[in-house]
């Protein structure tokens, strides 16, 4: 039987792959057990490939080996704090987990000040734009007319949709109003945007099933179709 | 910090005084104003829908684990449990965290404490499906399809499987409402669902809803951060416009990195 | 119910077949489309054609097998021109499933390419997510110490297996950094990577992902990108590989070509119904 199996591994796998692949899919005609199957044996396996990823390539190589065959010892100091963790379980003790997760809370906390200057201060330089038609001025660029208009488009654009997105004052004004409905608009659009750019994403996803299961899959069988 | 200079520093530290300030203010008892999320209101209606059917509730709270958008998203869904809890639904939650589960469960105990009812609390409804995104996914789908929920509310940190989850409960006709900041998943919940929170709006409705001084306080903070941020932005186009590229606020701002 | 207002209401199971229909007729021609490449592909690949040779590229894979019809392509095209350039390249990864992906084409390219192990190219494999930006500020002040050891766990500071590693330090001898992603992980690239240096980055994220990068596109700190499937399009006909993405990029044409006739066709059903409950308001 092993034997069987490990001589015919790829095509095994590939077999296996199929019926994964059109089992899932079945749902797209109605819910059904044969979705239900693959729907249970795809939970069981991610549940499988996390244990197996949090020993392999967490625990082992960075505790396990670090203590026992580096013997950096003091590393063991970490295990209170993360066992801790675990008392979230008891209703007696869960106030001991609280102490970890007010310590990874605190220390993502931290990290966001870096986060926030890193990814958005240069962003508030780049909208510094001129409005207007400029002439080139040392390593700057020359601003056109259209990159003039294009640069107040993109300065209206900021402030009606932030003019949305503030919630602590009582807008009575109606140029505020209508800017905060413009905001919304402009936010409309671009969700717009988005959804067409990720209905390629799905179909990208899509197409690679099918490349599979007709290029890959039916090419075993019709040359013609490789 | 690593690339910061005196003005980015200053900046910080404006925006977390005001943030701090305004937590300090709101503990004290002065609740500032916040105006009203239109998608709430859709709240109570879906929860009256799923009443009347007869029908489970689903309660999404997206992939996230114990963070910060996870935990604001569990205070809006405490709020549907409490309706739930009031007119007797069933409600469903599954998690795609395990170390959620304690959390979520001791918050939705609370709801129907509140509401005199935890007899009728399920721990059992709350249930950890699978870590992995499209294993959870799948795991929903195939719960919205089994239990045929009435409603279902998505409020948390989404992904790609976001559509994937909506998708579904729209097919079997569930009434969805739905709050996320990713903004990428935003178009798909406004396609798929009946009403959605968008972006900031998100951490707005927690704050509206549970009144709490803390989150009040930290979203009126934040406003005049945002306030204070679209000023420099207008001051630097019309500097920029009037004195060119090379001027004193583009310097100012300008992180040492990035002259290097 | 006239014909039109039918047309909103075409069952979705009619809709899927003729999905799968046009996509998998779609897929049997093997002539590929011409292509026009994006502004952020074309500056994508000027950022690696002009990265200079004697500095390590850092691929950050963090994709998994689900979303392999996007980030494999477009990592297969990107391996195909840094080993072209002979520019030597580190892979890592905050999912446990990309670096391991990712070596597994290089290891098949590395053949065609005359790629050595530890001398041109390495794994330094994956770390947790959780870990994700303490790894990387550690990384950024040296390899060494933020990375420690490779896939293999062989230690970098092993300069015999892995000569390469004696050559590159730290972030000042990083020339690009490509980050493959189909998650926010790109952030902590930015914030804790990109911007200690400036170093020139190019993003690949899948297509749902790509408008929330354009930002970054125009502030600078991405000099490049490849938008999902349409993205390692592009870039297979810059390096002139035609594989995967080439292969499927008539049926991703096809599918769209579908998805904005079915567009059109529910919207005219809703205009009809519109009209018709407009007229028996008016004659009520």
């Amino acid at each position: 039987m092993l034997d069987f199996i490990s001589a015919n591994a790829g095509a095994i796998q590939m077999w296996v792959a199929v019926a994964c692949t059109l089992g899932i899919y079945s749902i797209l005609y109605k819910e059904n057990k044969i979705y239900r199957f693959f729907e249970h044996a795809f939970i069981g396996l991610a549940m499988g490939w996390t244990i197996r990823t949090a020993w392999v390539d967490v625990l082992y190589p960075n505790f396990y080996q670090r203590i026992f065959h580096e013997g950096r010892w003091w590393w063991i100091l970490a295990l209170p704090l993360g066992l801790m963790l675990y008392l979230i379980y008891s209703r007696k003790y869960n106030w001991m987990a609280r102490i970890s997760i007010g310590f990874l809370l605190g220390l993502s906390a931290g990290q966001t000040f870096q986060s926030f200057a890193g990814l958005y201060y240069k962003q508030i330089v780049t909208t510094f734009k001129p409005i207007v038609p400029q002439a080139a001025e040392g390593s700057m660029k020359a601003v056109t007319l259209s990159g003039a208009i294009n640069n107040l488009i993109f300065l209206a654009i900021i402030i009606c949709v932030m003019t949305y997105f503030f919630f602590s004052f009582e807008v009575k004004s109606k140029v505020v109003q209508k800017t905060a409905n413009t905001g919304r608009w402009v936010l409309m659009i671009a969700f717009g945007a988005i959804f067409g750019s990720t209905i390629m994403a799905r179909m990208a996803l899509f197409i690679s099933r099918m490349d599979f299961l007709i290029k890959q899959f039916g090419g075993t069988f019709v040359p013609w179709l490789k | 910090m690593e690339h910061s200079d005196p003005v980015n520093s200053t900046l910080t530290f404006i925006i977390c005084a005001a943030i701090l300030t305004m937590i300090f203010r709101s503990r004290r008892g002065k609740q500032p104003f916040i105006r009203r999320i239109p998608g709430l209101n859709a709240i109570d209606d879906a929860v009256g829908r799923a009443t009347e059917m007869g029908r489970p509730m689903l309660l999404q709270p997206g992939l996230g684990g114990i963070d910060v958008i996870t935990l604001q998203a569990l205070a809006i869904l405490a709020y549907v449990a409490r309706a739930a809890a009031r007119f007797g639904n069933r409600i469903i939650m599954p998690v795609a965290d395990a170390s959620f589960i304690p959390v979520a469960e001791e918050a939705i105990r609370e709801s129907y404490n509140l509401e005199g009812r935890v007899e009728s609390f399920r721990a059992e409804d709350i249930m950890f499906l699978s870590d992995r995104q499209f294993a959870f996914a799948a795991g929903v789908a195939g719960l919205i399809n089994r239990e045929k929920v009435a409603t279902a509310f998505l409020f948390g940190l989404f992904f790609a499987e976001s559509l994937i989850m909506a998708e579904n409960a729209n097919q079997i006709g569930a009434i969805q409402v739905a709050g996320t900041p990713s903004t990428t998943q935003i178009p798909f919940l406004i396609a798929a669902c009946d009403y959605v929170i968008i972006g900031d709006e998100f951490y707005a409705a927690t704050a509206f809803l549970t009144r709490e001084p803390t989150l009040v306080g930290s979203l009126v903070g934040q406003d005049i951060g945002k306030a204070v941020i679209l000023l420099i932005c207008i001051l630097g186009v019309l500097i920029t416009t009037i004195m060119g590229p090379d001027n004193f606020l583009m310097n100012w701002f300008t992180p040492l990195w990035w002259k290097r | 119910m006239s014909i039109l207002e039918k047309l909103q209401t075409i069952d979705r199971r009619i809709v899927y077949l003729l999905l799968f229909l046009s996509v998998g007729l779609a897929l049997i021609p093997r002539k590929p489309l011409p292509v026009i490449p994006s502004n952020q592909a074309r500056s994508a690949f000027e950022a690696i054609e002009n990265a200079p040779t004697d500095k390590l590229v850092i691929i950050g894979a963090d994709w998994s097998a689900s979303t392999r019809g996007e980030n494999g392509a477009q990592t297969i095209a990107i391996l195909h021109h840094l080993m072209k350039r002979r520019l030597p390249f580190a892979i890592m990864g905050f999912d446990p499933q990309g670096p391991e992906l990712v070596a597994a084409e290089a290891e098949k390219l590395a053949k065609r390419y005359n790629y050595q192990y530890g001398t041109d190219w390495i794994n330094w494999g994956f770390r947790p997510p959780g870990t994700i930006n303490a790894t990387l500020k550690a990384m950024v002040r040296g390899f060494q110490e933020g990375m420690k050891q490779d896939s293999k766990n062989i230690p970098l500071s092993d300069h015999v297996r892995l000569p390469m590693m004696a050559r590159f330090k730290d972030i000042n001898d990083v020339g690009v950094l490509v980050v493959v992603t189909p998650s926010q992980t790109f952030e902590s690239w930015v914030a804790f990577v990109q911007g200690i240096k400036g170093t020139p980055l190019v993003f690949c994220p899948t297509a749902v992902m790509a408008p929330e990068a354009y930002q970054y596109l125009d502030s600078g700190q991405m000099v490049g990108m490849l938008t999902g499937l349409k993205g390692a399009l592009e870039y297979e006909g810059l390096v002139k590989e035609p594989g995967r993405a080439t292969a499927q990029g008539l049926a991703l044409s096809v599918s769209h070509i579908l998805i904005i006739l079915l567009i059109v066709v529910g919207n005219l059903g809703y205009l009809a119904q519109k009209r018709r409950q407009k007229s028996q308001q008016g004659v009520g």
